[in-house]
């Protein structure tokens, strides 16, 4: 794995989640170099901080940006290729749960719909004219088992990854003989302030368990990860299942 | 956002599983969401935890428990002066694996490397080489404490707020980030000499000379405690930092090695408690004692001496993660306190055979030498010699801890309050006089008594909302 990712040059979107901070860590660890970039600004500059310590490398790269804003989504990208002096990979770790009490408030939708699916495709979509000039690099993002079949309690979050997944697999369609390749990862239930305290969760892994599947799938070149493993069998069932079936479950 | 945010209700203890209380446990997962778990979550009062290595009950009350842990971001590093900020959070563990390859180390290493720094500052706590380097606080040079009214205070050495921070026990405030000074160090090694000694007199005689000796700044004496004190077998451990030429042969740490400081600690098998018994510690006892001779023998011909790994020499039992499970579902107390110089033979004889003929010898004795005073209001450490004993507890314990008080008080003892779970208010206020100054600043930074825990309620230190059984 150290010698795969070894001195990559790699923008992280979402830096300072549970996900975001534990891949980074292990892309440092891996010997690559990091741009990190999240929205909230004093939290990533304290992650920031953190990895470079921990790192043993000077003060990382990194950029504040709002998945909401498309523009900002770009802009994103042209930034960690400068501050990096190129590009090689770009990870989006970015999510927004969906709040079933702000269900009529249309800003909370677009919300969701901007942070978890356009957002991340304006982002991929920049990184991927750039990397398709130099013939090689790889995208990511993570997407999420609720993605892969809507669900009646959060189906705008889970509707919004299903169609990041899709973004995903169209573009592996595309970039199919540039030399890029283009990862999907579905995790299902990871250990963060989003799953803190809920008693209706099973299966929870740690954030490093996620970051180690995914530093693996980019050292090997698996483009559709579950993580853990098990999840793969769950969504096969999940997709096979008729809608008389959801109804019940 | 005005939704409360979320909390785990489960039944928290301390280290020594000791007294149990039923929590709600918040866990902010970042420094800027301490204030808002604190504004935004209905609770009256509160109580702070780090790691949950306090042994008895500092850490935990029936009702919310702020769970600091996820405030765990390394801050600044810097290499030159050998100074590292970072949040409440982190711990020891972590801090050495960034420090120790760059050269530096804490000047004091408590017994575990898994406390939290903001624990290690509410306890100001104490290393194996208290006569020169101090405690905790004396390398402590910047506290950031989120007090009762949400604002945040940068408190230094020389502050009223920081003397009662120290040792504080979590009850003047959230400690969010903490700023320490450290020491360079030659190498991750450390020379240990081992001396057998038979007796308490003996092992007290050992222990002074240790600590007179400058070349030999850590020292920690172990006892069998199920050995008459007079006749009892006893090792004393010095350790100094290993100079490079001591360590011929052994791989230089790298930034990028972990192995410094191995951290990969196993889980003790679930049938360690059912076999945890008098029987087993004698022959452990025993054990212990021939093999630690044998493998300093074995080392060297100079006598006694052998080179082992810092988290060897300094944190024995982290090896063994969850090693308090071995005491079993009921648990054990640790009396940790310290008896001035004049009083120890007497006292230490007194107290080994008071327990011993109670019944309740204790399965482990360790003992250090504790120089001055502690700078904070409620700091453990004054001049004399600090005995630290594991007692599992079988019926009756309590109260014979509790014919113990008088003892201690008329010896001029002092019970670490890290430790403690058993003391009564009374013998608290006599060995901490200075109880009533600290309480003046808590009152100022906490006038409703928001941050309390059963140990504060116990003591007497509990104030307005936090002195209310919820």
């Amino acid at each position: 794995m150290k010698h795969a990712l070894a001195g990559q040059r790699v923008a992280v979107l979402g830096a300072t989640s549970a996900i975001g901070r534990a891949l980074a860590g292990g892309l440092l660890a891996a010997g690559a170099r990091v741009f990190l970039a999240a929205h909230d600004a004093p939290e990533l500059a304290r992650v920031a901080a953190d990895l470079g310590i921990r790192a043993g490398a000077p003060a990382l790269p990194h950029g504040v940006f709002d998945a909401r804003e498309m523009a900002a989504c770009a802009r994103v990208v042209h930034e960690a290729r400068s501050a990096l002096g190129g590009l090689d990979g770009l990870i989006v770790v970015c999510g927004l749960l969906f709040d079933p009490a702000r269900r009529a408030d249309p800003e909370h939708l677009h919300a969701v719909h901007a942070v978890n699916a356009a957002g991340p495709a304006v982002a991929l979509e920049t990184a991927a004219e750039l990397l398709v000039q130099q013939g090689q690099g790889f995208l990511m993002a993570v997407g999420s088992m609720a993605g892969v079949r809507p669900r009646a309690v959060n189906y705008p979050y889970g509707a919004s990854k299903a169609a990041l997944h899709a973004t995903l697999s169209g573009m592996r369609l595309r970039l199919a003989h540039t030399g890029l390749r283009v990862h999907t990862v579905i995790p299902g239930f990871i250990e963060s302030p989003m799953t803190f305290a809920r008693t209706d969760l099973f299966w929870v892994a740690p954030p490093e368990r996620a970051a180690r599947d995914m530093l693996r799938a980019l050292a090997r070149g698996r483009t559709v990860v579950y993580t853990p493993w098990f999840w793969r069998w769950i969504a096969l069932a999940l997709r096979a299942l008729p809608e008389r079936v959801m109804r019940r479950v | 956002m005005r939704v409360p945010p979320p909390a785990v209700a489960e039944e928290l203890t301390g280290w020594g599983r000791w007294p149990r209380c039923a929590a709600r446990r918040y866990r902010p997962a970042r420094a800027g969401a301490v204030g808002p778990h604190l504004a935004q979550a209905a609770e009256s009062c509160w109580t702070l935890r780090g790691a949950g290595r306090a042994y008895g009950d500092a850490a935990i009350q029936d009702g919310a428990v702020l769970d600091l842990c996820g405030l765990d971001r390394l801050l600044v590093f810097d290499r030159a002066a050998g100074v590292l900020r970072a949040e409440a959070g982190v711990t020891l563990a972590e801090v050495l694996a960034v420090t120790v390859p760059a050269g530096w180390l804490p000047a004091v290493l408590p017994g575990t490397a898994q406390a939290t720094l903001g624990g290690m500052t509410a306890c100001d706590v104490h290393g194996k080489n208290h006569l020169t380097a101090g405690s905790w606080q004396d390398h402590t040079r910047r506290i950031a404490l989120l007090d009762a009214h949400g604002s945040v205070r940068d408190l230094a050495p020389g502050d009223s707020l920081f003397a009662a921070t120290c040792g504080g026990l979590g009850l003047t405030g959230v400690i969010l980030e903490v700023e320490i000074g450290l020491e360079p160090i030659p190498s991750p090694w450390v020379l240990e000499r081992v001396r057998a000694v038979v007796g308490i007199d003996a092992l007290l005689g050992a222990l002074a000379e240790v600590g007179a000796d400058p070349r030999w700044p850590h020292a920690v004496a172990w006892l069998d405690g199920f050995e008459a004190p007079a006749r009892a077998r006893g090792l004393v451990h010095a350790g100094r930092i290993a100079t490079p030429a001591e360590c011929v042969g052994d791989p230089a740490p790298t930034s990028a090695s972990p192995r410094v400081l191995p951290t990969r600690a196993r889980r003790l098998p679930p049938a360690a408690s059912w076999c945890l018994g008098p029987t087993l510690v004698r022959r452990f006892n025993a054990w212990h004692h021939a093999r630690t001779l044998r493998a300093v023998g074995a080392a060297d011909q100079a006598g006694g001496q052998r080179r082992v790994s810092l988290e060897r020499f300094f944190f024995p039992l982290d090896r063994w993660r969850d090693w308090n499970r071995a005491y079993g579902a009921r648990g054990f107390v640790q009396l940790q306190c310290l008896i001035p110089h004049a009083e120890a033979p007497s006292a230490l004889k007194g107290l080994l055979a008071q327990l011993g003929d109670a019944g309740h010898p204790p399965y482990l004795v360790v003992m250090k030498q504790l120089g001055g005073p502690g700078h904070g209001y409620l700091s453990f450490p004054a001049s004399g010699v600090t005995i630290a004993l594991d007692l599992p507890r079988r019926p009756g314990l309590e109260a014979v801890l509790a014919r113990l008080e008088p003892a201690l008080l008329a010896c001029g003892a002092r019970v670490y309050l890290a430790k403690d779970a058993v003391l009564s208010r009374e013998a608290f206020r006599a060995m901490y006089p200075a109880w009533q100054r600290f309480l003046a600043v808590r009152s100022e930074v906490d006038p409703e008594g928001r941050f309390t825990s059963a140990l504060a309620r116990r003591l007497g230190l509990a104030t307005g909302a936090g002195a209310d059984m919820s």
